[in-house]
């Protein structure tokens, strides 16, 4: 079966079973409310921090019910790239055929097969112009206000499509509206991938954030900011390259790597490794440090704080301790453990603001990892890891 | 369409004229507001408009054009922004503390055609999905302000 022939038999299953059991969460209609609920009528994650990663996490659970519903847990769902000038119409699978025979219509868009969204919403100025955001600030809000891509290029696609997809209550009721946002969560991907310095917040009231959603056992879950951070090896899924990935890179650094005891004696020896730190403080270097396969406890979703000093772990302040070098999230796929969670391979995380406590340091640095869930018993460990070593970002020549 | 895969396992800030300020004849929702040209913006990473203190009726999707004025010439579009209704049936207004819009390469544009000037008119329009005017759309912005990120 074609992906495309998936895709409709899965939202033709998951309208059916609206009809069927009204009361299923896992139905069309509830999983349509779902964004409802969250976008006024209850609670509101718009115009806000909470918008990118709401929106990747309704995503997953929404593609995994999809998934389970057509017995294959390796559906993924399809991203409208409206930023590629060739896809600049509805998707072909949701208007072909355009009427109620296909579950993936709306019989309320504006919009006909052949219309175009414009440059003016969705061209190389518009994406360029977020994906060059400096700050997650600036790409993805704060607390109180919204990133700029919220207000374009996703609004716009909205009220261009017209219908359910002009207004939040309905929006969900339009099977476009994940395709729409899965390339909105490509977008944050990007911007990710785009440059070193393109970082997620680390502030607990970010990573903390939590949302709830029925998962394709009918089972209510629910999942930090944290734990939908890196959806490639949490979320199991990636996205097809970005063409402007490749031209909007400024500035090409060259990650100058920078070894350190770690695999001989599981910690920090700080002698050589603090002239190569220091080296980097006094050219203002990015500072990266790489975790390779760190041993965390896989048994439950967590976010794990790791610091560079026992007692400021014991302390567990989080990102306000000097010592804070990490928050490094397992997830659990899901209750039955089927999809066991893997050790990550490799973490790399930005340290640059944390070099300077390194270098208060004379002795041996050893990690610890705690969980940043105070209330659950949460107790340091020393972090043990096949190899820890950082890197710094040069500007490469030519 | 692709489909996800599957892996394996200046600061210059200006009070710009509030809703009274002159408006279109020609269309009675677009709002003219004015900002200061952001100190160091050829210099800078980049140039970004705050657009602040929106308030709009909940019951209607709007797209927001923005444009710089250009006297003797066209208007320089600088983006756009899009709110969704938060339902047809919605009653009310609701208020938008801030839309952010990263307007560097259009805003050289209008540099380049305005070297001399220290102010720009940011000229405002809403339209609905097929791109008409919004002309009896009753709805407030305070103000704009264009400011500059210098680089890293």
């Amino acid at each position: 079966v074609g992906e495309i022939q998936k895709l409709k038999d899965a939202y033709k299953a998951m309208r059916d079973l609206a009809v069927s059991d009204p009361n299923d969460p896992r139905g069309f209609a509830h999983q349509a409310n779902v964004h409802c609920w969250n976008c006024g009528q209850s609670d509101q994650i718009h115009f806000q921090w909470a918008f990118f990663a709401w929106h990747r996490a309704y995503l997953y659970f929404h593609e995994r019910i999809l998934g389970k519903l057509i017995g294959d847990e390796d559906f993924r769902l399809p991203y409208w790239s409206w930023d590629n000038p060739a896809h600049r119409s509805l998707p072909p699978p949701y208007t072909n055929p355009n009427d109620a025979t296909n579950p993936l219509f709306n019989s309320t868009r504006t919009k006909t097969p052949t219309d175009q969204l414009s440059d003016a919403l969705v061209g190389e100025e518009v994406i360029e112009g977020v994906l060059t955001l400096g700050t997650f600030a600036e790409f993805g809000g704060t607390a109180t206000s919204p990133g700029s891509p919220e207000g374009t290029p996703h609004g716009p696609v909205h009220v261009w499509v017209g219908g359910n997809m002009s207004t939040f209550a309905n929006a969900a009721k339009d099977p476009v509206f994940y395709a729409h946002h899965a390339n909105v969560d490509k977008l944050w991907s990007d911007w990710n991938r785009l440059d070193a310095a393109h970082t997620n917040p680390i502030d607990a009231a970010f990573l903390n954030l939590t949302f709830t959603f029925f998962d394709e056992n009918k089972v209510w879950r629910s999942i930090k900011a944290s734990q939908v951070l890196d959806h490639e090896h949490r979320l199991r899924y990636v996205y097809g390259p970005s063409r402007f990935l490749e031209t909007l890179l400024c500035v090409i650094l060259d990650w100058i790597v920078v070894r350190t005891t770690w695999r001989s004696i599981q910690a920090l020896e700080m002698g050589r490794l603090r002239e190569s730190l220091q080296k980097t403080v006094s050219a203002k270097a990015r500072v990266r440090l790489h975790l390779e396969g760190p041993g965390l406890p896989l048994d439950r979703s967590e976010i794990y704080y790791i610091y560079a000093d026992a007692r400021e772990a014991e302390a567990n302040r989080g990102p306000e301790s000097p010592a804070f070098l990490a928050a490094v999230p397992v997830v659990l796929n899901d209750e039955q453990n089927r999809h066991p969670v893997r050790t990550p391979p490799s973490v790399i995380v930005p340290v640059t603001r944390r070099v300077p406590f390194l270098l208060q340091r004379t002795d041996r640095v050893e990690l610890f990892a705690v969980a940043s869930e105070v209330s659950r018993d949460a107790r340091p460990f020393r972090l043990k890891a096949r190899d820890v070593y950082f890197s710094w970002g040069r500007e490469a020549k030519g | 369409m692709s489909q996800r895969w599957l892996c394996g396992l200046a600061t210059v800030t200006v009070v710009m004229l509030r809703s009274t300020v002159p408006l279109l004849a020609a269309d009675g929702s677009t709002r003219i507001l004015q900002s200061r040209v952001p100190i160091n913006w050829e210099t800078a990473h980049r140039v970004m408009l705050r657009v602040k203190d929106i308030s709009l009726p909940k019951n209607q999707p709007v797209i927001f054009e923005i444009y710089a004025c250009q006297v003797g010439g066209q208007d320089v579009r600088l983006g756009s922004f899009g709110v969704l209704a938060e339902s047809e049936t919605a009653e009310g207004t609701w208020k938008h503390e801030e839309f952010l819009v990263n307007v560097t390469r259009p805003f050289r544009r209008w540099m380049d055609a305005n070297r001399d000037q220290t102010t720009v008119k940011v000229r405002i329009k809403p339209v609905d999905g097929n791109g008409r005017p919004l002309p009896d759309l009753d709805w407030l912005v305070r103000e704009v302000e264009l400011k500059s990120v210098p680089k890293r």
